[in-house]
């Protein structure tokens, strides 16, 4: 299978080696992967501001960079959303609405591109590790991925995965909600990092790099050596 | 910023850091989780039920003037 790579601002600017990971997953699996460079953003900070013209004129770009794209993997859930989900509703009424249902249907979040498309669960993976997962809100919420990147994680050797009471619980990013609120985001942040001290967890991982970066930040404020890492991390280890 | 804002983000600033009753929520919600657990456990297909609830309170919401008078009507009809 031919995949196209769409990258998230988060992973393009500060966590390269989650889009390098990705890859090394693919083609361990034995498919080719391909990265259009012209694409950007998925528009969605925009969307979520009320600027949707704006936000329109970004996704056309995605649109018309991935138009000829046989399947895009996205790496996160946050971005994953955005084009699975919101983009038909952001293009309703528009004269390109039934492109942007044609880039929903055949793009999917890593985990959710593994199992339920490859249907993959071993990637022949080996992480010798206590380790807790995160539900990043809209890989949960809006593309419905509770259990793919649980039952990939299941399958990587040695690695001992525990399930955190918060597991579920917003980390307290979303995006503009922490620059706007951020006394409100660093108390969730704060919440959901006592879930994870409650595990004995020595890792977090997610797959979302967003809400990484936001427990990693509350992380590192107290002093604590807990490690984040985000899913094509950990199944990208052999 | 307004002064509406003004307000609400001091008194976030002021909440957040209310670690007491922070703790106390943490429990409430933990014992409110737990018993919504056990009413979605009950339900064979928890999804389809909150789907066909929300297509029930859609309907009801669109038509609220019929059924608000039928509902009245059958009422005083029961005495």
């Amino acid at each position: 299978m031919k995949i196209s790579l769409f990258i998230p601002c988060f992973v393009d600017q500060f966590y390269p080696q989650v889009g390098m990971n990705i890859v090394r997953v693919l083609e361990r699996l034995g498919h080719a992967v391909d990265y259009p460079e012209a694409q950007t953003c998925c528009g969605q900070p925009a969307f979520n501001s009320g600027y949707w013209d704006e936000a329109r004129a970004v996704a056309e770009r995605q649109m018309t960079v991935f138009r000829d794209a046989e399947t895009v993997v996205i790496a996160s859930g946050s971005c994953g959303a955005m084009l699975k989900v919101f983009y038909p509703e952001l293009f309703q009424g528009h004269p390109r609405e039934s492109e942007a249902r044609a880039l929903a249907a055949k793009t999917f979040e890593f985990s959710d591109f593994l199992v339920n498309r490859l249907g993959v669960l071993d990637v022949g993976a080996r992480f010798p590790g206590r380790a807790t997962f995160h539900d990043g809100c809209h890989g949960l919420r809006e593309l419905g991925l509770k259990n793919p990147p649980r039952q990939l994680l299941q399958h990587v050797r040695e690695l001992e995965l525990v399930e955190m009471q918060e597991a579920e619980t917003c980390c307290g990013f979303g995006g503009t909600f922490a620059v706007k609120f951020p006394m409100i985001s660093t108390a969730m942040g704060e919440v959901k990092c006592a879930s994870i001290a409650e595990t004995g967890a020595d890792y977090v991982i997610s797959n979302d790099s967003s809400c990484l970066m936001q427990i990693r930040g509350v992380l590192d404020r107290q002093g604590k050596s807990v490690k984040t890492l985000h899913l094509a991390e950990v199944l990208a280890q052999t | 910023m307004n002064a509406h804002a003004r307000e609400f983000n001091e008194a976030a600033r002021q909440q957040t850091a209310d670690l007491v009753q922070r703790d106390w929520i943490q429990k409430a919600l933990a014992g409110y989780y737990a018993k919504r657990d056990e009413f979605k456990n009950r339900f064979s297909n928890w999804q389809g039920a909150r789907d066909t609830a929300a297509a029930i309170k859609w309907e009801a919401v669109n038509h609220l003037d019929r059924y608000l008078e039928e509902f009245a009507s059958r009422l005083e009809a029961r005495g």
